[in-house]
């Protein structure tokens, strides 16, 4: 529980004082506070996932002032992990209980499912105008790509098995 | 009654994100609609006072730096004291110093900048208890800022010109022509705009920008920039002109939040003339 709480904050903190700063080209930043979602185990009972979920994304918006637009995109991958999960680790998914054991691969689909998600609802809602669509998809594209770089980095940073 | 239990317990994981999800996507919607901000800000106790923590460390790396602002801001104010005191009995000198005193001038530190979102603030770390109330005008010694939007009672939340929902009375300074300043947002493009100007202006590249305190937040003469490069609407009766901000936006220390005495009295005269 205290390693959960912890991680929350400490991703909040990186995401608010350190990442949202980076502005690469002037406009792209990785959010990589979704790296909570990314971690948390597999339980029976969502509604505390999805809950804390929105706390999280809802912490970021607090910083940000970008109305409610990260929790919306937070709580939704929160709920559709499940879906994910299937997806990437087979439907034996729910006996993952460590990420790190999973293959390469397998965890690569996962965590880029989570991040195409959590951007496309979080730059639509963001933009909230279809104007210059094609520049919104580029902006999720090049977005994604960033996110999933660092968030790759800080991963193989905390990965225990090495 | 038993199966809309039912309903409701099977699907609960389903309600509870709808529920979340559409709270979310409402707060959205309403900082859309309406150009104030969204009653979820980074002006409260919390966040205020991680931006604040932040800010006290990261500020000694700017010092040289605001030091030497201080000090080409204090020349200029010198050489118009000393410039101006043959001349402190000429009438209109007297004038205009009554008309300066209608502004209250306050001092604030940026704690969170932000330039690259299509909507984007600044904090600062006065609030209502410093008597910052929401529409003041905020500047730096080059040039515009923003606007007051939201305050706590530490903080304030400030409107940043490099927003969607700002609109900026400004005009030309060499005639009196006048228009809107705006933003309009694409990724990695920060130019701001002036708008609205009618085409009689004979703008030249290079003419500077100032507010033409209309709008009863800023005073007249405050600079915001030159002219980058200009073109005429479609319709050929106004010119679209790019402003280069005498401000870095990116690199803001301290500002100076402006309040008009008169305002109310203004606002208050407005409504009854529009009834």
């Amino acid at each position: 529980m205290i390693l959960y709480i912890g991680r929350f904050i400490l991703l909040v903190l990186l995401q608010v004082l350190v990442l949202n700063h980076v502005n690469l080209f002037g406009f792209l930043n990785p959010y990589c506070y979704i790296l909570f979602v990314f971690w948390f185990p597999y339980t029976e009972n969502k509604i505390p996932f999805i809950f804390s979920c929105f706390l999280l994304g809802l912490s970021v918006d607090l910083f940000s002032d970008s109305g409610a637009a990260h929790a919306a995109a937070t709580v939704l991958i929160g709920y559709a992990r499940p879906l994910y999960m299937r997806l990437s680790f087979g439907n034996t998914f729910e006996q993952v209980q460590d990420i790190g054991k999973t293959s390469l691969g397998q965890r690569l689909v996962y965590l880029l499912l989570t991040i195409v998600t959590h951007h496309t609802v979080l730059f639509l809602l963001e933009s909230f105008s279809f104007n210059d669509f094609v520049k919104l998809l580029l902006k999720i594209l090049y977005s994604s790509v960033f996110t999933l770089v660092v968030c790759w980095v800080v991963i193989s940073l905390f990965n225990k098995k090495k | 009654m038993q199966q809309i239990l039912n309903f409701i317990i099977r699907n609960k994981n389903f309600l509870f994100f709808l529920l979340l999800f559409g709270f979310s996507i409402g707060v959205t919607i309403q900082s859309h609609l309406y150009s104030r901000s969204s009653f979820i800000n980074s002006a409260n106790f919390v966040t205020g006072g991680v931006y604040s923590t932040l800010g006290d460390v990261s500020n000694y790396f700017s010092l040289r730096e605001y030091n030497n602002r201080l000090l080409e801001e204090n020349k200029q104010l010198r050489n118009q004291v000393h410039n101006a005191k043959g001349l402190v009995q000429d009438s209109a000198v007297t004038d205009s110093a009554s008309v300066l005193f209608k502004y209250n001038i306050r001092t604030a530190e940026v704690l969170k900048n932000s330039y690259s979102a299509a909507k984007n603030y600044l904090l600062l770390n006065v609030g209502a208890d410093d008597g910052i109330t929401q529409d003041m005008g905020v500047i730096t010694s080059q040039g515009i800022v923003g606007i007051v939007e939201r305050t706590s009672k530490h903080y304030a939340t400030v409107q940043s010109v490099l927003n969607e929902n700002s609109k900026i009375n400004a005009g030309l300074l060499k005639t009196n022509h006048f228009g809107s300043l705006v933003w309009n947002y694409k990724p990695g493009n920060g130019k701001i705009q002036l708008i609205e100007i009618p085409k009689e202006a004979n703008v030249q590249k290079g003419d500077t920008i100032i507010t033409r305190g209309m709008s009863a937040i800023f005073p007249r003469g405050i600079p915001i920039g030159v002219v980058d490069d200009y073109k005429l609407t479609a319709s050929g009766n106004d010119y679209i002109i790019n402003v280069a901000l005498f401000n870095d936006m990116t690199n803001v220390g301290y500002v100076y939040i402006i309040e008009n005495t008169e305002k109310q009295e203004i606002e208050t005269l407005l409504e009854d003339t529009a009834k």
